[in-house]
């Protein structure tokens, strides 16, 4: 009985899902408190145990009244509070064992930070690495490979926001050189093929790696539009001319 | 075993059951064992005994831990100081 309560209850906090907060100290000080007050009542009545000693428990006797006062305050603001942290360090370290079991407490991301929790998030990880390494391929082979594959690729790369290194708003050499060679009639790449996928110059998804491009300069953060790409390319082509 | 040791049925603790704070955490502990399976079991929507046993864990957890504490600490060794 003395213990195997104890280990019961230790069990039933590891696997029972009922919230432990340490705002509900109260209760079972206010239990012991009780227990405390109904023992001191008996005793001061006259109360004997079951042996006929006047008292219930020998070391709370009451006899030198300031131990017994010691003993209880020990008991009620030292040894109480030490036993609920510890309780509830034990529901703690289950609940972290099993994170997303209880409304209190949701599974936690390892960090708050998102670029950090990105990549600690294996999936996601994986998602983002893969992307930033098409991000990566597209860079490299944006000013080599020419016309509407090269500009895909790059803006594939990417994700969004034109193609390659270029970044937003520009149009790729590749892309240039291509519209070149193949004169009035146009080469669909770099801008137009993300206009015509999105609809607009902007990319609807966010993603790591190209926000990671973006702050590293390769991106510019305004909208492109028709007017940049033309003008650019007019501008190339006046350069040519000129 | 616990309601008939407190209706006197056991010899040793006759009349004195209720003056231990060991058989008070053990009848709270029993409550909240017996109310648990049966929100479990038939009531697992039932806010107000949810909340009762939820009351009665907090109690008991802790109490149950002080009980078995306090006896092995305190009481055991006076015990064994006053057989011998």
């Amino acid at each position: 009985m003395h213990g195997s309560n104890a280990v019961i209850m230790l069990l039933d906090l590891a696997v029972a899902r009922y919230p432990l907060y340490l705002k509900h100290f109260w209760q079972p000080l206010l239990y012991v408190f009780l227990y405390v007050l109904f023992n001191g009542l008996y005793v001061a009545a006259g109360g004997t145990d079951s042996y006929g000693n006047h008292h219930i428990y020998e070391v709370l006797n009451y006899k030198p009244l300031g131990n017994s006062l010691i003993l209880l305050a020990l008991v009620l603001f030292v040894f109480l509070p030490l036993i609920f942290a510890g309780q509830l360090g034990w529901v703690r370290l289950f609940v972290r064992l099993s994170p997303g079991t209880l409304p209190d407490h949701p599974a936690r991301p390892p960090t708050s930070h998102p670029h950090l929790r990105q990549l600690l998030a294996p999936a996601a990880a994986r998602r983002q690495h893969a992307h930033l390494v098409a991000c990566l391929i597209g860079i490299i082979y944006d000013p080599v490979v020419a016309g509407e594959e090269g500009a895909e690729l790059a803006n594939g790369g990417l994700g969004h926001r034109g193609g390659g290194r270029r970044g937003i708003g520009w149009r790729s050499e590749a892309v240039i050189e291509g519209r070149e060679r193949e004169g009035e009639k146009g080469a669909k790449g770099g801008w137009q093929a993300i206009h015509q996928h999105n609809g607009s110059g902007w990319c609807k998804k966010r993603t790591w790696a190209c926000m990671q491009v973006e702050l590293r300069g390769r991106h510019r953060k305004r909208r492109h539009t028709r007017g940049d790409v033309f003008d650019t390319w007019k501008e190339r082509q006046g350069r040519a001319l000129g | 075993m616990q309601v008939a040791a407190a209706l006197g049925f056991n010899n040793e603790y006759a009349g004195t059951y209720f003056l231990y704070v060991t058989y008070w955490t053990c009848l709270l502990q029993a409550a909240y064992l017996l109310l648990a399976f049966v929100a479990v079991a038939k009531f697992p929507a039932h806010k107000p005994l949810y909340r009762t046993c939820w009351c009665l864990r907090n109690i008991v957890a802790p109490a149950s831990c002080m009980v078995a504490g306090l006896y092995w600490s305190l009481i055991f060794p006076s015990n064994m100081t006053t057989d011998f």
